[in-house]
């Protein structure tokens, strides 16, 4: 991003076109040296071209090796937060495998006399209860934790459905882009005043963005390493999941399934805009979508009617 | 001893299969002649033909366990085949197949047949002809499908790839069901042709008469899965 | 050695040689990758003969290859043919007090068509457009031809096929084998730990084996004939299959192959614990019944691969509680070897070694795997490194250490040579500790969220700062390589002038050691033994007393005591657990 997409073309200049969009995402694969994203978050230009309210302020974390990346998603938290119990219960038990076995071969290594016996019905029990009782608090807490989040949050497609902000976004995996395309105003898919763009999301902050994904080619993998999304883009389904930016910023898009020989750059990047600026961008391109509708271009339609959760 | 001491030593009587090895016990193997044991004490001196006699029927027994095995583990197989098929059936309406049923029912017919006449001919000691006969309705059998599938494709363009995953199901797994008649076939045919260069042949016989029962029962797995509308 | 020998032995050291060759190829294809991650696009050391047009760096279709080989050998031609092929051929007859497998014409064949899958493997190399490329899991479409249209991936998915099959005949060998050929008195309570864990490997073999062999026929048809089985999107004609058909086959084999990976290595780490503790295995029927119990489950976890891939909630509810449940029985093993270890006296031999050293990365593997088990917890780890990490601690280094564990162990018995202790250690030391660091950096990274497969990782932005943690990883891989030849110059140096081994150097009771010369001749044993006992009679008092060691064969009769006092014992508790185990099986 170091020159083509921080000083990205101001919305009115496009990204409706197809080959605008490729072109950048081209330049984008050339730049690949740039230097780290959280090295310069002052520096950072939004699309709207003024300096952005530095969006990976807590970039201190997301640099740590050992942590998560860095978690810009409103629901994202409670599935840090289980790890991170979970990571708290695995560290003690390993501690007390490591810890007993360590022990127990320091303690009776060369013993004189070893016990003749394979274990009493009571160490016996006392093996399976701390077994079970073990099993119950972690895998316990774990599945407590996770059915939680699936409920409210990952298999709760009602949040969207009822949300009247919610932004529908429907997205077209390729060997090796994401191609994503937007109703428009008038809330229709596969209409001439649809947005597409390649490899590159624009989303409201704080407003449910409900993704409906397919693949034309290959399986591919949607994420979205800081909002905790991750789905499978296989051809012939639609698949669908959501979730809301927890503030402005620009982060990205990865492809975590083996797609081919270029799978390391099916790289795209999601803006995170004010609700403003995203509506404003939104109609600006979608005018422009209308003016350069090509009906020949078959190509380019695709889409589907909005699938119900 | 106490239980605690040894716990793998679970009781002697608690052998599944007491009968294979009382014959090396008769053949005096035992390392150490002292023991008692009221299981493996010889009985008396059998003679060497009938401990014989009793290991072949030891290592017969044991093909033929491992043939039930390896078919009934084999029949995994179809079944994710058959798991495949009724996964495309439930995501989109199964177009039915322009080829007779009746006639493809017929044709499997032939294999109940073989099975029939297989299963009469193992009591019978001396005779071939019903491994002869079951080979022929092998041979109609696979002649029969390809007859089926000919039609199909040439008649009623039933074609890959134009006719999608029903078509690929049609051609595909009658083709996989018939490599596996065809194996049992040949198989029944060097089976005959030891009999008639005068080997016994009982023992394998059985076992091939398995690998045709198991073909037939995998064909009524086909023909629910495949061929029903 | 004969290469046309029915051997049990031999067919055992055929294996051997054939797993070993493939470990070190699979082992070089890693440290390609690894290196990649450290310094990509630079040129491999030592790799400019095989990639003369860029001087021996690593290109993206090059690298796709590379890791889709390195999966492949390693998990189909390197370790299952190392713990069936070399150690379960060796020595399960041996150990159930058999002259031989049951099936002998089947095992030779059994190893001659994994040899042809291994030559189609190294043919694939030679072929333009090179090996396969579309991962070990080879996903359709992109393993059909419209997206891999290299021959490689057509005699790879052969291979793949012909390895499936050598490993249904060994597993159907294995099973009859313990069914039909044990000793007398070789009760199925008595049979040593590693003998079960074979055995539950060995079924879980014969039964998902045909899954793959299933799943990889269409695949085949897909790609050779045209069929549209799994076919869908942009390339299908007439309406297209479903590729999710192919993933749900795929991992219903998959993930009970994780465990046919790492049983026979459970079984021995249980076996070794209590022989080098020198006390009973505590709770033998108890760990013998959580390996069945794993084993019964592993057919009904394995959509937890698949938990991203838009499955409905109620299935992937269920998965995730059959998914947490395993992790039960393990643990009941887990502290049963523990539990072993405690009051014994314990001999840090190299074998022992081994096998605390599995303990150790087996159960890092099993615990880092708790949180890719709930749905909610896997989404951020999933398709990262963690989840390579994971499964390399399980499958990889734990089965890795578990084999040498078994090879350290009946080494004297396969060649009648000791190998040098010292150096033994050495070795497994230094590769636990080595691998402990790959690994570990792994799943660091994998939980800053590096993904897998990437030929750049930095790419992009948020992974561009783990670039000195791959690093570290990598030097970590190329020390863990390097200290592999700690093993070859012993092993060729006690193949050659090793000194010869006595007649039960670890001064256990098991058959193979107390009945059978080292290294055993023809029919394994001039009489056929008569079993009194389990396989780990150690530290007995009235032995001690008696014979002044602490330890009797498993047929071995104590002088001055009738037959009726080993044979009248029982074990009171947990007689269940047998017989479910045998129920289940």
């Amino acid at each position: 991003m170091s020159t083509s997409a921080e000083t990205a073309p101001h919305p009115s200049s496009g990204m409706t076109s197809d080959m605008s969009a490729r072109t950048l995402a081209l330049r984008e694969d050339a730049a690949v040296d740039r230097p780290r994203i959280d090295a310069l978050p002052g520096e950072r230009t939004s699309v709207e071209g003024r300096t952005q309210p530095s969006s990976n302020a807590p970039s201190a974390t997301s640099a740590r090796t050992l942590a998560l990346p860095e978690d810009a998603s409103v629901d994202g938290h409670r599935i840090d937060a289980l790890l991170g119990w979970s990571h708290r219960f695995e560290a003690g038990m390993a501690a007390l495998a490591l810890g007993w076995m360590v022990v127990a071969v320091w303690r009776f290594r060369n013993a004189k006399r070893a016990a003749s016996d394979g274990g009493t019905k009571r160490s016996r029990a006392w093996v399976f209860g701390l077994a079970l009782s073990t099993f119950l608090v972690v895998d316990g807490a774990l599945l407590v934790g996770s059915e939680g989040y699936l409920r409210d949050v990952l298999w709760n497609l009602q949040v969207p459905a009822t949300d009247p902000r919610t932004v529908r976004i429907e997205i077209n995996a390729h060997q090796w882009s994401w191609e994503a395309r937007y109703a428009g105003e008038d809330n229709r898919f596969n209409t001439p005043d649809d947005v597409v763009t390649w490899n590159d999301l624009r989303v409201p902050a704080g407003v449910p963005v409900w993704v409906q994904l397919v693949s034309t080619d290959v399986v591919h993998g949607f994420s979205l390493p800081n909002f905790r999304v991750k789905l499978d883009a296989i051809p012939g389904r639609v698949n669908q999941t959501w979730f809301r930016a927890a503030r402005e910023g620009t982060w990205e898009v990865a492809c975590y399934q083996h797609c081919g020989t270029s799978h390391y750059r099916m790289r795209g990047e999601l803006r995170a805009l004010s609700q403003e600026a995203y509506a404003a961008w939104l109609r600006e391109a979608g005018r422009q979508a209308v003016q350069a509708y090509d009906v020949d271009d078959s190509a380019a339609h695709w889409g589907w009617e909005w699938k119900a959760p | 001893m106490s239980a605690e001491r040894n716990p793998m030593g679970g009781k002697a009587e608690t052998r599944v299969d007491p009968t294979p090895h009382s014959t090396s016990g008769a053949l005096g193997m035992k390392p150490l002649p002292s023991v008692s044991d009221a299981r493996t004490e010889p009985s008396s001196l059998e003679a060497s033909t009938s401990s014989a006699a009793a290991e072949t029927a030891n290592s017969e027994g044991t093909a033929w366990l491992g043939t039930v095995l390896g078919l009934a583990a084999w029949s995994m197989f179809f079944a994710s085949l058959a798991f495949a098929v009724g996964w495309y059936r439930m995501r989109e309406p199964w177009p039915p197949l322009p080829v007779s049923l009746l006639g493809l029912g017929l044709t499997g017919l032939l294999l109940f047949t073989g099975s029939g006449v297989l299963h009469l001919g193992l009591q019978r000691r001396e005779s071939s002809w019903p491994a002869r006969c079951a080979l022929a309705l092998g041979l109609a059998f696979l002649a029969l499908q390809a007859m089926w599938t000919h039609q199909a494709w040439w008649t009623e363009h039933v074609r890959i790839p134009e006719g999608g995953v029903s078509a690929s199901a049609f051609h595909g797994l009658t083709a996989l069901h018939a490599l596996h008649v065809l194996g049992v076939t040949s198989g029944l045919f060097l089976v005959c042709w030891r009999h008639a260069r005068g080997a016994d042949v009982r023992p394998s016989l059985r076992r091939h008469v398995l690998g045709w029962h198991f073909v037939t029962a995998m064909w009524v797995l086909l023909f629910v899965a495949v061929y029903l509308p | 050695m004969s290469l046309l020998s029915l051997d049990h032995k031999d067919v055992a050291r055929r294996y051997l040689w054939s797993g070993l060759g493939f470990l070190l190829l699979g082992g070089l294809l890693a440290l390609a990758i690894r290196w990649q991650w450290a310094w990509p696009g630079q040129p491999v050391p030592g790799l400019a003969w095989a990639l003369p047009e860029s001087r021996g760096a690593l290109t993206p279709p090059t690298y796709t290859a590379v890791f889709t080989m390195h999966g492949l050998v390693m998990i189909f031609f390197a370790v299952t043919p190392l713990l069936f092929g070399a150690l379960g051929h060796f020595v399960l007859p041996l150990a159930i007090g058999a002259r031989g497998l049951a099936f002998p014409r089947l095992s030779a064949l059994g190893y001659w068509i994994y040899a042809l899958g291994g030559v189609l493997v190294l043919a694939s190399f030679a072929v333009r457009l090179g090996p396969a490329s579309a991962g070990w899991t080879a996903y359709p479409p992109l393993s059909t031809s419209a997206f891999t249209p290299g021959l490689g991936q057509t005699l790879v998915t052969v291979a793949v096929l012909c390895a499936g099959t050598s490993a249904f005949t060994y597993g159907l060998n294995f099973v009859v084998t313990v069914a039909r050929c044990r000793a007398p008195g070789m009760t199925w309570g008595r049979l040593p730990l590693t003998v079960w864990g074979l055995f539950f490997a060995s079924v879980l073999n014969v039964l998902f084996v045909p899954v793959l062999a299933a799943a990889t026929a269409l695949l085949l048809m897909d790609r050779l004939l045209g069929t549209q089985f799994f076919i869908a999107g942009a390339a299908a004609v007439g309406g297209g299959g479903d590729p999710v058909v192919y993933q749900h086959l795929f991992w219903l084999f998959g993930h009970p192959e994780v465990y046919i990976l790492i049983l026979p290595a459970w079984g021995m780490v249980g076996d070794l614990v209590a022989f080098f503790s020198r006390k009973p295995a505590h709770g033998y029927r108890l760990t013998a019944g959580a390996m069945g119990t794993v084993s019964a489950l592993s057919g009904l976890v394995y959509a937890h691969h698949l938990f991203t891939s838009g499955m409905s909630p109620l299935l992937g509810r269920t998965f995730m509680v059959l998914t947490l449940l395993i992790s039960l029985p393990a643990e009941v093993m887990f502290l049963n070897w523990l539990m072993t270890l405690w009051r014994g006296s314990v001999r840090l031999t190299s074998p022992m070694l081994a096998a605390l050293a599995t303990m150790v990365v087996f159960g890092l593997g099993g615990i880092t795997g708790l949180a890719l088990g709930a749905v909610a917890t896997d989404v951020p780890l999933h398709g990262t490194l963690w989840v390579v990490g994971h499964f390399h601690l399980t499958m990889g280094a734990a089965s890795f250490l578990g084999v040498f564990a078994g090879l350290y162990f009946w080494f004297p018995k396969m060649f009648g040579r000791a190998l040098h202790e010292g150096l033994a250690k050495v070795h497994v030391l230094s590769s636990a500790v080595l691998f402990l660091g790959v690994f570990g950096g792994q799943l660091a990274a994998g939980y800053a969220g590096q993904l897998r497969r990437l030929y750049d990782p930095y790419q992009y932005t948020y992974l561009k700062h783990l670039l000195p943690l791959n690093q570290w990883t990598t030097v970590c891989a190329f020390l863990l390589g390097a200290v592999q030849v700690v093993f070859v110059v012993n092993l060729v140096w006690t193949l050659r002038r090793g000194r010869a081994a006595e007649a039960n150097p670890w001064q256990v009771g098991t058959l193979e050691w107390t009945c059978a010369s080292s290294p055993p001749g023809e029919g394994n044993f001039t009489q056929v033994p008569v079993v009194l006992r389990g396989p780990h009679a150690l530290s007995q008092p009235e032995v001690l007393e008696r014979l002044g060691r602490d330890w009797i064969g498993q047929a071995e009769v104590l002088p001055g005591v009738a037959r009726q006092d080993t044979t009248e014992e029982a074990v009171p508790a947990s007689e269940g657990t047998v017989s479910t185990v045998r129920s289940v099986t």
